[in-house]
């Protein structure tokens, strides 16, 4: 089995935490790094001790024109196709992790199903009515492209094919168009192909999206009485241990070689201005009643 | 025992009536009843052009909040977010149906459902995808529309009485009695969108793939009609089980669906002959004289008064909120 995972230079040490916690339970297993940036620019202090594949060995056909429109973000979620593309042709087993992953158990239950399924995917939420605002999830995706795994078949390249063309031309995060980069194609997969496997396990992509339904018991290593097998950091604030292991591996930041840059979180200045503008509906409520 | 319904506003009765006279056609022993998202009692009706089919009052099915609902949704809104809450009640004071069918009223069923009655053994809840194959064009719908409006198309539902169906059937009227709006930018779209989640949240869900069952402008790209010895199949293969002729307008019968521009009679003369007899039998069901009557439920349009009173008033909030938001 093939384990990789995406990263800009800045996350070079979140890959290589990932690529440990994997290590100790898959000693056999090969872990990449997948570096969406040139290998050349990674700060010489800082030495890679697992393989790195960056985009140039990949020969992407609209890689200049991704690198104008999309942001570093959406960038590094729209190359997945290809990347899973060509480590396929190194193994007949291939697993994608978010580089802000962290692995508690063995994913051998992913590697039995792979005999029966092409396509493995992960939902947000397997509880109903628990997440507080499921609408968000359904805005976002009903699939979490956090965790993914494949088998080395026809299905699963005419998958990728048509997964890297529209994140090559519908990559762009637009919530009210039906985008976001590459997760909310995902949707279409049980529909378009035969041999995709939904994944329930409780534990597994553990995040901020579904830590409402999931009961974590660190003790047990358990959730919801399954066994924990991975925790995804993505968008939440790193745990001590977690920030403790990333130390063991510092580099100098560097600004993404491809892509325009995130733009700032305007959440708060959102929020703040919806409430404003309750205020204001209020002063209609109040004209209609005259 | 299998209970198929549909949901419509007098003004659609002639479609309902056209659907249960298919239904009737191929499967006498399935019992339908139309659900009426209107009031009769309002509007002075030749009671002799009514389909003998039983019609059942949305105000006659006991739900909870219905001034709340109709104060919150537009009539689509509406129309749709009382879906579950039909089947809800179908389950509870229908005892004998086991089996509970959803057409929308613009279906008509051309063979005998063995299929699906076969599989509502085996499984909880039966859906229908939009597409199997994907589009390759750039047309109307596309691929990211389906995803932003839901992935399965919810003119069709089949369920089977189970403990889980319950259960669906519990989340999916109370996400609907609040959030059964359009509002694509927040991941809402009227019931359909929700439905999403079925696969993940329930057990036996049968996404199924039969090229026969809800074909319509969204997935005629994959699919092609022809007649063999009378009778409709797709793709020479699977045997057509029923149309949905979403979006077609007798006013307008060179248009396929006002929904899309991928599909045309010019380019797809299979599919001519089925809505040329769609077109006939809703006619023959007086599509003319229902059309005109006024749904009880569609409000009044808002009439805002004071413009610019209310403009200088919320001028100087609006002008903090664009400035915090930028």
């Amino acid at each position: 089995m093939l384990f990789f995972t995406l990263c800009h230079i800045n996350q070079l040490p979140e890959a290589h935490v990932l690529g440990d916690s994997i290590k100790s339970h898959h000693p056999d297993a090969q872990f990449f790094i997948g570096l969406v940036d040139k290998k050349d620019r990674i700060p010489g202090n800082f030495k890679a001790s697992y393989p790195v594949i960056d985009l140039s060995e990949l020969n992407i056909g609209g890689l200049e024109e991704m690198a104008k429109k999309y942001t570093w973000s959406e960038l590094l979620a729209d190359v997945k196709p290809f990347f899973a593309k060509y480590f396929l042709q190194k193994s007949d087993m291939v697993v994608y992790f978010d580089c802000t992953t962290l692995l508690y158990n063995p994913v051998r239950f992913i590697e039995k199903s792979l005999d029966n399924y092409t396509i493995i995917i992960v939902p947000q939420l397997l509880h109903a009515g628990v997440h507080p605002d499921e609408k968000q999830i359904l805005n976002t995706g009903i699939f979490h492209s956090g965790f993914m795994a494949w088998k080395r078949s026809e299905e699963a390249s005419n998958f990728l094919n048509w997964w890297g063309n529209n994140t090559a031309n519908k990559g762009k995060v637009d919530l009210c168009k039906g985008m976001n980069a590459d997760q909310l194609w995902l949707e279409h997969v049980p529909n378009l192909y035969q041999n995709v496997l939904i994944e329930k396990h409780e534990g597994l992509n553990i995040g901020a999206w579904n830590l409402p339904e999931r009961v974590i018991e660190v003790n047990k290593n358990t959730v919801n009485s399954q066994p924990l097998v991975s925790i995804n950091f993505k968008g939440m604030k790193y745990w001590h241990d977690y920030k403790k292991a990333l130390k063991k591996y510092p580099i100098n930041k560097k600004i993404p070689l491809y892509g325009l840059p995130d733009p700032e979180d305007k959440k708060f200045g959102k929020q703040m201005a919806s409430n404003i503008r309750k205020i204001n509906s209020f002063i209609d409520k109040l004209i209609d009643l005259i | 025992m299998t209970l198929a319904f549909t949901l419509c506003s007098v003004n659609y009765l002639a479609q309902a009536h056209t659907l249960g006279d298919s239904l009737k056609q191929h499967n006498p022993h399935i019992r339908f009843i139309i659900g009426l998202v209107d009031k009769l009692e309002t509007k002075e009706i030749d009671s002799g052009k009514l389909p003998e089919y039983p019609l059942l009052e949305l105000d006659k099915i006991n739900i909870a909040d219905l001034a709340g609902m109709c104060e919150r949704y537009d009539i689509t809104e509406l129309n749709t977010a009382v879906k579950p809450y039909y089947i809800d009640y179908f389950l509870k004071n229908h005892p004998e149906a086991h089996n509970i069918i959803y057409f929308d009223p613009d279906i008509i069923v051309f063979d005998e459902l063995n299929h699906l009655e076969e599989n509502l053994e085996k499984y909880n809840i039966i859906v229908t995808p939009h597409i199997i194959t994907p589009y390759n064009d750039n047309k109307w719908q596309n691929e990211e529309d389906v995803v932003n409006t839901g992935i399965f198309n919810f003119g069709f539902v089949a369920m089977h009485r189970s403990e889980t169906t319950q259960k669906m059937v519990d989340w999916w009227c109370k996400k609907l009695e609040k959030e059964c709006l359009i509002d694509l930018c927040n991941g809402l779209f009227v019931d359909q969108h929700w439905a999403d989640f079925f696969p993940v949240y329930f057990d036996k869900v049968l996404i199924n793939k039969h090229l026969g069952y809800n074909v319509a402008y969204w997935n005629l790209h994959e699919r092609f009609c022809s007649q063999i010895d009378g009778k409709w199949f797709i793709n020479q293969t699977s045997p057509l089980q029923f149309f949905h002729y979403s979006g077609y307008l007798i006013a307008k019968p060179d248009e396929v669906s006002k929904y899309q521009n991928r599909i045309n009679f010019e380019e797809r003369p299979d599919i001519a002959p089925l809505f040329e007899l769609y077109k006939n039998r809703l006619l023959q069901n007086n599509e003319l004289y229902w059309k005109h009557f006024r749904c009880d439920y569609i409000k009044p349009p808002k009439i805002k008064r004071y413009l610019r009173v209310r403009k200088y008033l919320k001028m100087p909030l609006e002008k903090l909120a664009q400035l915090v938001e930028s």
